[in-house]
This record gives C-alpha cells, sequence and structure tokens, in this order.
C-alpha cells in the first residue's frame, strides 16, 4: 500500500496546489509524469523478461512450451504498456507503434501455437495392413510392426488404427484450446503441480466425445472384423525416434473388448499428457502441441509366456550375445518392472545359450474373460522353474537376428508366445549405450549389498528415499537416490531429480531401465531386500556399474556436472524460442540521432522498446517549455550539472527558474543519493589493463549500440523526478544504466529503496564479474540483492525513513563508483580489490560524522494540514 | 481516498473466494462479480480503482466487458487475466486501454502488486 499512499498524499497536496496555480497545466505535467512512470516500469518489465528468455537459451535449464508462450506474451504485454504510456503522453507522433506492434505480435503467434488443422478427408481409422507405408499416419512403432510382419512373414497381430488424422480430429474437437489453457493456467513447477495439470487434462480428455466422423468410421471397422479382444497401444509420431525412445511413457491398455475401444482410445490419447510423459517431453524440449498419438488397436494375444528379446547388450559390454528375457504370462509384467524375468544369453554365431538366470517368479499377468487383465500369484516353489524350454529360446533369437538384419540395426523386441506360435507385438531401434564401462561382478569390500543387474551404468551418491507410490515422489529431495521395490515406469516422471535408482525387481529390458540409460541415472535393477537394507542409511553411494551400494559419500573423482539433455540445444522447443526471440531481441535502432530512429524501423520488441524509451525521456524535456514553472529544472551546484529535476509535487521550491540548487530541493531521499553520489570525488576509469581495455574494444565493434555518438550517448541527461519523500533518478554513465528509487516516510512499511543496474562497456564475463561484485555489497549493506549476466537488482524495505536514506547514500555512491569498473575486472583479486575499496569507503561516508545535516532540510510550511510535508527524518531534526 | 477499491471478475468462484480474501487481508476493499453483466453493473453503482478481468467467461468474453467497462467508468485501470496466451490478444487488449495483461497461473504477490501499480495510476488519474 505504500505507494499507493505516496501518492495518495502526493495528489492530495498537488490538488491542493494547483487551486493556488494554474492549474491545467500543471495537471497535465502531472499526468505526464505518471505515463512516465508506467513506460519505466513497463520498460523495466520488458527488459527483464527479455534477459530471462537470453538465460533460457542458454539450455542450461529444461524448457516448455508454456514458459516460451508465457514469455513472448508477458513481453509483448509490458511493450504494449509502453506504447500506451507513451501515447498518453503525446499521441500523435506515435500512432505508427500499434501497427508495427501488432505485426511482431502476429509473427510470434504464429511461432508460439501449432498451426490449426484443417481436415483433409483423410481416413481416421485404417487396417493395419493398409498402414505398411503410412508412418505419418500409423506412427513408426506401428509400420514397423507391419512391416516386419509383411516383409519376413513373421506373425504380428491384426487389427487396425486410429490415424493421425484421428487424433487431429479429436484434439479439434476443442481439445487442443482447453490442454493449452490448462497448462498456462496450472502451476506446474514441481511434481505435485505436474500431477494436477496432468490429472486435469486426462480427465478433460476422458470426457471428451469423439467427433461424430470418427465414431462413424470406427462403428464401420469394428462391424466388418470379427469378434475380438484387443491391444490398444500407443504409436505417437514422434515416438520411437532415436535418442528419444519414450519407452513406457505411453500406456497400452489390454485385452479390451470392442465397446470398450473409444474410452481406451481416449486413455491412450490421455497418456500423452501423463506426468511421465510430459516431463520427459519438457526435459527433452519436445512441444506438448506437436505431438500426434496414432492408436493402433491389435488383436489381443493371450500368451502363456512373453518377454523381451535386445539383440545385442543395450550397455554395449557383451558383443556377441543376444540377450532373451522372458515371463510366464503376458509380457506387460517385464516392461511395467513388476517381475524380474528369466533371461537367457545366446550366442547368435554359435546359436547356443553362454548363460542363462532363472528368477524366482512371484506373479504373472493374465487375460480375464470379459476384459482386461489380472495378476496371478504363482504358487511357492513353481516361480524358480524356467518359464521357456531351450529350444525356444534359440527359436525367439532367430526371429531377432532376422529383424536385426531386416533393420540394419539392433533391435528391442517384444514378442509373445502361444501353444504353437510366437507372435512379435512391437519392434523398434534399439539403443546401445558404450559411455561408462561396465565392471566385472568380481565382490568388491565395504558394500552394503552387492547383486543385482546393471540398468544403467555409473556411481552417483544420495539420501537413499523410498518410493512406494506417486506420493512418495512428492517428498524426494533433490537428489536422492530412489529405492523401491518394483521398477515402475511412472518413477521415470522423476529421473530429472534423483541422482541414482536401486529397485528390487526390474530388468535391463524395463521402461524404467531405458529412460534411466538416456538420462545417465545409474540404476541397479533386481537386487532383493535392498529397501530394508538401504533405507537406514543417511547417505549411500550407488555403482551401478559394480552392481554395488555403499554406506556413506563414496565418489572417487567429482560428480561431472549434470549438463542439459542432450538433445535440449536443437530439440524442438528451443527452436521455437530462438525463432520467437527472432521477433523479440535484435536491436535495429541503434542511433537516436539518426534518420532510422523512428517507429517503421521498429522490426522487434526490443526496438520498440528502445524508441519508447527514448522518446519519453524527450517527452519529459518538452514539458518544461509548457509550464510557466519549469517541470524539469536543470539541478546546479558549482557548476550546472547534467542533471534535471522533475517535481511531482513539492519536492521542491516553486520557482519561476529554469534552473535549480540543492538548497531548493526538499526531498530527502533524492538529497540523500546525491550525497552518497558526491561524497568522494570520482577517481575516473580505472587505467586501462590490456584485457579489460581489448575487451572493451571487441564489444564496441561487436555492438553497434555501443559505438560513439549512438542511443545512450555520455551526453544524454538524467533525470530525479521527485516528490518530499520520493525520488527516482534514471542514470545512463556512457554505457551504464541504472535506476534508483525510494520512498522515505514515518511508516516503515511504505519505505523501500530500489536499484536496478545494468550494463557496462567491457566484455560479459567482466560485466558479470562487477555485478556480481555490486550484488555482494549491497547484500552486505542489507539489501536483498540479486544479480543476473550484467545486472543487478536490489531492494531494501520496511525499514525506517532513516534506513532507506542511508540505503539511497549507499545506492548514490554505488552508480557512481562502479562506473567502469567492469574494464578492471580481470581476476577474481580484482573483485576483491574493488570490493574492500567499495566497503571502506561506504563506512567512511556512513560513519555519522561525515553524514550531517546540509541536505536534512525542513520543508516549507505546507499549505494543507492534511499533507504534512516531513519525512520521518525531518520531524525528529 | 487511499482504499483502493478492487474488483475482481472471473467465471471460477474458486479463484474469487482465494483472491478476495487475500486482498481484503491486505486492506484491499474489493468486490467479486461472477461474469461480464454482473461486473458491469456493478462499475455503474460504485466506483473501483482497478477491476482484474478473466479473458475467457462464457457469454460476454473478457474484451467486450472491458470495452464497455473503459466506457462507463474511464478512470478504473483493467488488468486482464488470462489463461490462454496469445501475443495477438495481448495487443489487442492493450490497444483497448487495458493496464496490463497477465498470464495465470500468477503469484498472488505478483497480482497484488500489479494491482496497487495500477491503483496508484487510476488515484492519479482522478
Amino acid at each position: 500500500m505504500k505507494i499507493l499512499k505516496t501518492i495518495g498524499d502526493i495528489v492530495n497536496r498537488r490538488n491542493i496546489h494547483l487551486k493556488a496555480q494554474q492549474a491545467p497545466k500543471v495537471n497535465a505535467m502531472v499526468q505526464r509524469c505518471e505515463s512516465f512512470r508506467q513506460l519505466l516500469s513497463a520498460n523495466h518489465a520488458a527488459l527483464e523478461t527479455m534477459s530471462d528468455m537470453g538465460d533460457a537459451l542458454s539450455g542450461l535449464r529444461p524448457l516448455d512450451m508454456t514458459y516460451v508462450r508465457s514469455r513472448c506474451v508477458s513481453a509483448v504485454a509490458s511493450v504494449s504498456r509502453m506504447v500506451q504510456a507513451l501515447r498518453s503522453m503525446n499521441p500523435g507522433p506515435y500512432d505508427e507503434l500499434s501497427p508495427r506492434l501488432r505485426d511482431i505480435a502476429e509473427s510470434i503467434d504464429k511461432l508460439i501455437h501449432a498451426t490449426p488443422y484443417t481436415p483433409t478427408d483423410g481416413p481416421m481409422i485404417l487396417p493395419l495392413s493398409e498402414v505398411e507405408h503410412r508412418p505419418d499416419l500409423a506412427g513408426p512403432k506401428t509400420t514397423t510392426l507391419v512391416r516386419a510382419s509383411k516383409e519376413l512373414g513373421l506373425n504380428a497381430p491384426e487389427g487396425f488404427v486410429f490415424t493421425a488424422e484421428a487424433y487431429r480430429a479429436f484434439m479439434n474437437h476443442g481439445l487442443r484450446e482447453e490442454i493449452e489453457r490448462l497448462c498456462m493456467a496450472t502451476e506446474a513447477d514441481d511434481l505435485a503441480g505436474l500431477y494436477t495439470l496432468s490429472a486435469r487434462i486426462t480427465q478433460h480428455i476422458n470426457t471428451t466425445p469423439l467427433p461424430p466422423q470418427l465414431h462413424k468410421q470406427l462403428q464401420t471397422m469394428l462391424e466388418n472384423r470379427p469378434p475380438a479382444r484387443y491391444a490398444v497401444r500407443s504409436s505417437a509420431l514422434n515416438e520411437d525416434a532415436a535418442g528419444t525412445s519414450f519407452a513406457g511413457q505411453y500406456r497400452s491398455i489390454l485385452n479390451i473388448s470392442p465397446e470398450g475401444i473409444a474410452d481406451a482410445y481416449r486413455e491412450v490419447v490421455g497418456s500423452a499428457f501423463s506426468a511421465t510423459a510430459m516431463s520427459y517431453r519438457r526435459n527433452q524440449g519436445q512441444r506438448d502441441d506437436e505431438t500426434v498419438m496414432c492408436v493402433a488397436c491389435m488383436e489381443m494375444v493371450d500368451a502363456e509366456v512373453g518377454g523381451v528379446i535386445y539383440t545385442r547388450d543395450p550397455l554395449g559390454q557383451d558383443q556377441s550375445n543376444m540377450q532373451i528375457h522372458a515371463v510366464p504370462g503376458l509380457p506387460a509384467s517385464i516392461v511395467d518392472g513388476a517381475c524380474t524375468p528369466d533371461t537367457w544369453a545366446v550366442d547368435t554365431q554359435k546359436m547356443t545359450v553362454t548363460h542363462r538366470h532363472i528368477a524366482d517368479k512371484q506373479s504373472m499377468r493374465r487375460c480375464l474373460k470379459s476384459e482386461g487383465t489380472y495378476v496371478e500369484l504363482i504358487p511357492q516353489g513353481q516361480g524358480k522353474i524356467p518359464c521357456m524350454k531351450t529350444s525356444k529360446v534359440l527359436q525367439l533369437a532367430r526371429i531377432g537376428l532376422r529383424l536385426e538384419h531386416f533393420f540394419k540395426g539392433p533391435q528391442d523386441i517384444e514378442w509373445a508366445a502361444t501353444r504353437d506360435k510366437i507372435v512379435i507385438l512391437q519392434c523398434r531401434p534399439l539403443e546401445i549405450r558404450t559411455q561408462g564401462c561396465v565392471g566385472t561382478s568380481e565382490s568388491v569390500t565395504g558394500a552394503i549389498i552387492q547383486g543385482g543387474i546393471t540398468a544403467s551404468p555409473g556411481t552417483a551418491a544420495g539420501p537413499p528415499h523410498v518410493v512406494k507410490g506417486e506420493v512418495n515422489l512428492l517428498d524426494m529431495p533433490r537428489g536422492a537416490v530412489l529405492l523401491t521395490d518394483q521398477a515402475h515406469p511412472a518413477w521415470a516422471v522423476s529421473l530429472d531429480r534423483v541422482s541414482a535408482i536401486v529397485a528390487e525387481h526390474g530388468s535391463t529390458a524395463g521402461h524404467l531401465a531405458n529412460v534411466a540409460r538416456e538420462f545417465n541415472v545409474p540404476a541397479i535393477f533386481g537386487i532383493p531386500n535392498a529397501v530394508s537394507k538401504l533405507s537406514g542409511h543417511k547417505m549411500v553411494t550407488v555403482d551401478a556399474t559394480q552392481c554395488a551400494v555403499f554406506p556413506g559419500y563414496r565418489m572417487q573423482t567429482p560428480e561431472p556436472e549434470k549438463g542439459p539433455p542432450p538433445l535440449m540445444a536443437k530439440s524442438p522447443v528451443m527452436r521455437c524460442l530462438r525463432e520467437a526471440m527472432d521477433h523479440i531481441i535484435p536491436l535495429n535502432l541503434t542511433n537516436a540521432s539518426s534518420r532510422g530512429f523512428c517507429p517503421s524501423r521498429c522490426k522487434t520488441l526490443h526496438d520498440i522498446t528502445r524508441f519508447c524509451h527514448e522518446m519519453g525521456v524527450n517527452e519529459m524535456v518538452k514539458v518544461d517549455q509548457n509550464l510557466s514553472d519549469n517541470a524539469a529544472r536543470r539541478l546546479v551546484t558549482d557548476i550546472p550539472t547534467r542533471y534535471w529535476v522533475i517535481d511531482m509535487g513539492n519536492g521542491m521550491e516553486a520557482t519561476n527558474q529554469k534552473t535549480v540548487t540543492l538548497d531548493q530541493i526538499y526531498s530527502l531521499p533524492m538529497l540523500a543519493l546525491w550525497h552518497g553520489m558526491n561524497a568522494k570525488p570520482w577517481q575516473g576509469p580505472p587505467p586501462p589493463t590490456p584485457g579489460g581495455f581489448l575487451s572493451v574494444i571487441m564489444e564496441a565493434s561487436a555492438n553497434p549500440a555501443l559505438a560513439p555518438g549512438a542511443y545512450n550517448d555520455m551526453g544524454t541527461r538524467n533525470f530525479f523526478i521527485i516528490g518530499p519523500r520520493y525520488c527516482n533518478l534514471q542514470s545512463r554513465y556512457g554505457f551504464h544504466f541504472s535506476t534508483v528509487e525510494g520512498h522515505a516516510g514515518p511508516f516503515p512499511d511504505e519505505n523501500y529503496a530500489y536499484l536496478q543496474f545494468k550494463g557496462g562497456g567491457a566484455s560479459p564475463d567482466r560485466r558479470k564479474m562487477r555485478a556480481e561484485m555490486v550484488r555482494g555489497i549491497l547484500n552486505r549493506k542489507g539489501f536483498l540483492a540479486t544479480a543476473k549476466d550484467d545486472a543487478v537488482f536490489a531492494r531494501m524495505e520496511n525499514e525506517t525513513a532513516q534506513e532507506i536514506l542511508r540505503g539511497m547514500m549507499i545506492l548514490g555512491h554505488i552508480i557512481m563508483h562502479t562506473r567502469q569498473l567492469d574494464m578492471d575486472m580481470n581476476s577474481p583479486e580484482d573483485v576483491k580489490r574493488h570490493e574492500q575499496r567499495l566497503l571502506a569507503e561506504l563506512l567512511e561516508i556512513l560513519a555519522p560524522c561525515n553524514c550531517p545535516e546540509p541536505w536534512r532540510k525542513t520543508p516549507p510550511p505546507t499549505t494543507s494540514p492534511q499533507a504534512p510535508d516531513t519525512g520521518g527524518k525531518g520531524q525528529s531534526s | 481516498m487511499t482504499t483502493l477499491q478492487l474488483l475482481l471478475v472471473d467465471d471460477e468462484q474458486d479463484f474469487l473466494t482465494y483472491a478476495s480474501r487475500r486482498f481484503k487481508r491486505r486492506n484491499v476493499e474489493t468486490h467479486t462479480a461472477i461474469n461480464g453483466p454482473e461486473a458491469l453493473s456493478m462499475l455503474r453503482e460504485q466506483h473501483f480503482d482497478v477491476m482484474v478481468l478473466d479473458m475467457k467467461m462464457p457469454g460476454m468474453d473478457g474484451l467486450e466487458v472491458l470495452e464497455q467497462a473503459l466506457k462507463e467508468s474511464p478512470d478504473t485501470r483493467v488488468i486482464l487475466l488470462t489463461g490462454h496466451a496469445s501475443t495477438e490478444a495481448a495487443v489487442r487488449g492493450m490497444a483497448l486501454g487495458a493496464f496490463e495483461y497477465l498470464l495465470k497461473p500468477l503469484q498472488f504477490e505478483e497480482l497484488f502488486f500489479k494491482v496497487v501499480e495500477a491503483g496508484r495510476s487510476a488515484q492519479a488519474a482522478q
């Protein structure tokens, strides 16, 4: 409320003041001041948004489209505000800005929203037999399977597919916009938020009816097919693309009756918006709105045994062997990590089993007679029987070889076997991870437990955190070791925040293992009793390569910095951000005195920002020609200064002069600021050092804005905008821009001092060092300060007027005496040296003996009892 | 004339309840309306410094309400709040005279700050 109160006060006082003076002109002036202030505030907001986008572009944090959209819109809104503010200062000359802004906004809109879909009358439902060469309609996962079965004569299920066309028609049914709206409106920075968002979206999808056309085509398809149960599987257009296998992120729904297909379809489509899938896309920089979910409905195979073939070792260790994993019943219990499978290693040259591991299998998944599946417990003792014979293992190995040969690379194959045949359910490229050597399983000393298999190699340490359900993910600390019973695919949602995974069940063939490898998260699966043995420890080190877990922190080499997911830089979201920023960041208007400095040359939001700022200042300067009591008066000390003062009411003695002297100023914050700025004479720029000087030259040649005579030239006037308790100073010294604002009144909760500081002429790293140093100093002096690139934002709030005035002095000293220091930021020692000097100077300035009264003036007698003009400090003197 | 008069307009009752509670706690005189027509009739009866207006409401949409509201009460500052990120809509809203265009989700602090800023501008204009 402090700002309101201030303004209220100012307005009151002004109103009274006005009666005595020439009301309309002053009124117009104050309006102009207010507009100018709006302009500055919007300018600040716009630049902050742009700087944040620049940060994001470095790719050091995961991004999603929601981020890109919200930043773009914030930038446009702020720049719109600037335009409105400028136009309210002087409407005519700036009209041309609006259409420019509209054009830019339109270009950005096109980039950040998926192209609206226009129906093409293409088929929405197609039999599987017709999609062999149409990955664009059926998704690559489905077409691969159809090709394998046709060309190699392998068994694959019959069925049909909901095409990409079906998905687009479904989304066009109002869903697309609603999903985007939900994404924008739900805060999903953390897991809890993500789950909420996901629940809202999927609920919406589940209750949206199929478009009539789609419904009709589905009915026709079902009527022309023999009665069957179906496995309804995802087959997204971007699924299985190399490097971004969406393994297990999307749903497959098993054993569905024809009547249940529509619901199952919606559910699979909804799985594109599961928390796991969304966080996966976010970590990979994939766009939600470019995900196209095709859905295959394949006749259900009631498997006696099923599993996964890896035609090579996914960890790249055992080059000659093929891996075959199998469980009794449906293969689903492998991929969802519920069951530790039997595994065989097959030497494909000799076609012999070189190694086998028979697990103690406790349960299996079976088809229900009606619809759906259930888990059947395996009677004790029977779990250790191998779930298939060697002959079948070799038969599978031969299929694996043929597929690998046909698709010219290692494959990950899901299969199911009934009594008389083997059916291929899925076939996709297998990614081999060569990075991170897997050691031998020789015993190690000092381990808490050892065993299981390397699902993803590497070593990492962290506090163990037991996860039994999704709810346990919510309070999991960043960097924890995820400790779980089953290697469930849903845990993948947390991969960007765990350091390692240890699971009692699961295999390298599971989805979680796949994704863990993709994210470089070490993981050991199939290690018995891990939960009970590890959960008591405060910190454990997981050496997945050696399949051992040690107590405490035992990293031999420092943990490598986890960079951004490798795909982020080239990801679609990044690309979109970059393209959008082409309309936002580049600066074409550099030279304010050139003819080209006009609205029609504004090509980017940054151009408009610059233009508005420059023109806003001009409008303020022009003011004094319209008013008899000069609004902007030049500050004169011993000599005329480069500062002009604009009074918003009772900030200085009203006279008809064009200049003002310090003793005519009543604004305490301004006087404090001025005192800080001038308490110490500026010693001039630091002597140039080769590196620093060179960096200035480099910068200047790279950035036309810094060329002499360009925008923000040294000669620019600086403006104090003041009230008795308020002061705002926009200043530029060469390439250094700063805004200081403060309010110091009798009520602490209204008081603040604020600094925004940016720029420099030296290289970015030096400017950054300086910003960091200023942040450090201000933090020590009681400000809340942050630094970002070469900018510093600092504020002090809720303090007595006296504290705020001291704060203004500090800021005054800082803005004057850190100018050009960036040139001298060659090493941490330089930073330290300047920091110590500045701190010493500040101590001196703030010392009571040096902090005398001259600027503590008693304001003039007020014309109204309602409007006492004394600040807290003034009253006490 | 320092107590800020605020009108919140949104078709989500949850938002109205939550936000008005928090604004009231900070001494902002807060009223709510669940749709456009209700908001407009309240504007006719009483002066508001600031109106926070949802863009997408059934019946009368935010931009329509904005246009009429500024006709009724030109000194009221209107903050548009929306879940739909369209830069084009932002430009249109601002051109129609909105004070600010904000995206959901929004931290309360941020909304509060904008409302105060808008209030300052409104009271200065009177």
